[in-house]
């Protein structure tokens, strides 16, 4: 029993370093193991801002042979993973993910796509899902980095 | 035919001269841990120079020409290999539909090694993860790379069998590639992690070679995942060797593999890591910037939180700011989901602050590496006044506790694994305490902590 207990101990320290689930498919895998003794943080956030569109638009196709993101899924999967942290940022008018975002909507080192998303913040953002907001930004750019005024 | 094997006997002859090839090629094939044998063309008791002739041979069959499924399509890894090492013109290359678009689209040009550090209040998990990081050609955004996972693919076993099956190696490990963003989103924002970035020196040609190796693995290697040996880490520095043989890190490891130990190891030859990027999580700079603000304001967040002042009345873009880092924190801990009323709350505020201007920024303190930490094996020695003839012999496998510098580790914690002290005189042995394993979290009071508590934790 004492070995057995040895065991199980050494696993749960083991658990907090190699509990990711691969499956490769979906977003299941980022579903976490309650293991760790003290607490385990769930992967929550990273599956709440996943809806299930995402199942539908991270075209990881055919799962097993490629996980990387489709060139015109790339807007979507952007948003959706990022949502919660990216308003934060727009609204502040910094951040890393506002400048990857820049980088994905194809107007990186443009200076004015982080004061016009600002701007326009409560259009683009307030109580908005993913979708809305690719929408919203595209038609605030119209396929240009700068603004149409 | 005749003149192919004449091709191949003369290429043989220069093989011998080649050693660090073999010793790469040796290195691609996985033979010590490798579980199914359709990783190999010319079988599993094949020697190393059968198997680059099968391999020679299947690169020049015109069968599956420029499909998927030619042999240069599954061995992409060895083809860059022999190419660079025995020459260009062995075989014409075949196109590769898939390969050729999936490695267009990563085209690294560089290698880091990213650790992810422990939980917040949790000394059981001060061994932390590593995942490599792609740094990809046109995207000068980091959070654009993509993330290479390789981690156990556990099926819904109970707890016991859980660890048990982990830890005799009854999971297969499994590679996952995903944007870094995920991976950030996962570590620094959803489960309060901090993550290191340690960027490697390999060149854009070895970075290549590393994904193309990943290539041929990900679909038709089958690796036993042990816990504690053939994990994460463990692969990561394989990989690295791969690239790099003179590196040699895999063997400066001991039977057991910690994360925390293998980005240790990587800091043993300066030539290994050349830059290190530190990414606290959001907790971590929620509790900076309002550590940042002085009381007054520190009051307001508490009152802007609290309903009560209105937001909107609010001009002072810092207040608004420290509140809406407050309420991402609170996202954190609570698994993402915010009662309605601080949902509407957080809506409110980030409209508000997005009307103001926000030209202010906050400073991180920058935490101490994990590889500055100290040593994880303790030997100790001792003597007890007045028994001058006993002496105290201890040993510690693992990790940190309370007396240890904290560098590096989680402070007032401590994660104790096989701990055991004898007390020796000529006469005698005394075993006089054994510790397999115990975790301890300590609160310190210190004047800080209370304001913290008092504010918005409450």
């Amino acid at each position: 029993m004492k070995k057995l207990f040895i065991v199980l101990a050494l696993g749960l320290i083991s658990s907090a370093y190699a509990q990711d689930r691969s499956s490769g498919c979906g977003m299941g895998w980022q579903v976490t193991r309650s293991m760790t003794t003290t607490g385990s943080y769930t992967r929550a956030l990273t599956n709440a801002t996943f809806s299930n569109t995402l199942a539908m638009t991270s075209g990881t196709s055919g799962c097993a042979k490629h996980d990387l993101v489709m060139k015109q899924k790339e807007k979507i999967h952007y948003v959706e993973s990022n949502l919660v942290p990216l308003r934060r940022e727009v609204a502040m008018g910094e951040g890393e993910r506002l400048n990857a975002l820049a980088a994905v909507w194809g107007c990186a080192n443009t200076e004015a796509f982080g004061p016009a998303l600002k701007q326009n913040y409560r259009d683009l953002f307030y109580k908005k899902e993913a979708s809305d907001v690719v929408q919203k930004i595209d038609e605030l750019f119209k396929g240009q980095c700068a603004l149409n005024s | 035919v005749i003149i192919f094997f004449l091709i191949l006997s003369s290429v043989a002859s220069l093989f011998a001269a080649d050693e660090i090839f073999f010793v790469q090629w040796n290195k691609l094939l996985h033979k010590s841990n490798q579980v199914n044998s359709g990783l190999w063309l010319a079988g599993k008791d094949a020697s190393d120079k059968e198997e680059l002739d099968a391999t020679i041979k299947a690169f020049n069959s015109k069968e599956n020409w420029d499909t998927n499924n030619h042999a240069q399509c599954l061995y992409p890894a060895r083809r860059l290999l022999i190419k660079k090492h025995l020459g260009e013109d062995l075989f014409p290359q075949s196109k590769c539909p898939d390969y050729d678009e999936w490695f267009e689209k990563l085209n690294p040009q560089g290698i880091s090694i990213v650790f992810a550090g422990n939980y917040p209040d949790n000394p059981g998990s001060l061994f932390g993860h590593t995942f490599i990081k792609f740094i990809g050609k046109e995207t000068k955004e980091n959070l654009l790379d993509y993330a290479l996972n390789y981690s156990a693919e556990v099926s819904d076993d109970i707890g016991v069998l859980y660890a048990i099956k982990g830890l005799i190696g009854g999971y297969y490990g499994g590679f996952s590639l995903a944007p870094y963003y995920v991976k950030v989103n996962e570590y620094a924002e959803a489960e309060g992690r901090d993550l290191w970035e340690y960027k490697t020196a390999l060149t854009p040609e070895e970075s290549q070679f590393i994904l193309s190796h990943i290539w041929e693995l990900k679909n038709r290697a089958e690796f036993h995942y042990f816990f504690l040996s053939d994990n994460c880490s463990s692969f990561i520095l394989k990989l690295l060797d791969i690239a790099r043989p003179e590196w040699n890190l895999e063997k400066k490891m001991p039977w057991y593999v910690i994360p925390l130990e293998t980005v240790k190891v990587m800091h043993t030859n300066e030539e290994i890591i050349t830059d290190t990027i530190y990414r606290p999580s959001v907790r971590l700079r929620s509790q900076n910037s309002f550590a940042s603000l002085g009381i007054n304001d520190q009051k307001k967040v508490k009152n802007l939180l609290d309903n009560k002042t209105d937001f909107s009345k609010e001009s002072d873009a810092k207040i608004l700011k420290v509140a809406a880092m407050q309420l991402a924190a609170i996202h954190s801990r609570k698994d993402g989901v915010l009662s309605d009323e601080l949902a509407q709350k957080e809506e409110d505020i980030l409209v508000r602050l997005s009307e103001l201007p926000t030209d202010h920024s906050f400073t991180n303190k920058v935490l101490p590496s994990p590889h500055g930490g100290h040593d994880i094996t303790q030997v100790s020695i001792g003597g007890i006044f007045d028994h001058r003839e006993d002496l105290l012999l201890g040993y510690r496998l693992g990790v940190h506790d309370l007396n240890d510098y904290a560098v590096g580790y989680l402070p007032y914690s401590e994660l104790v694994i096989m701990d055991a002290q004898v007390r020796a005189n000529r006469n005698k042995l005394d075993l006089q305490s054994i510790n397999f394993l115990s975790m301890n979290l300590l609160r310190p009071w210190t004047i800080m902590y209370l304001l913290a508590m008092k504010s918005i934790w409450s």
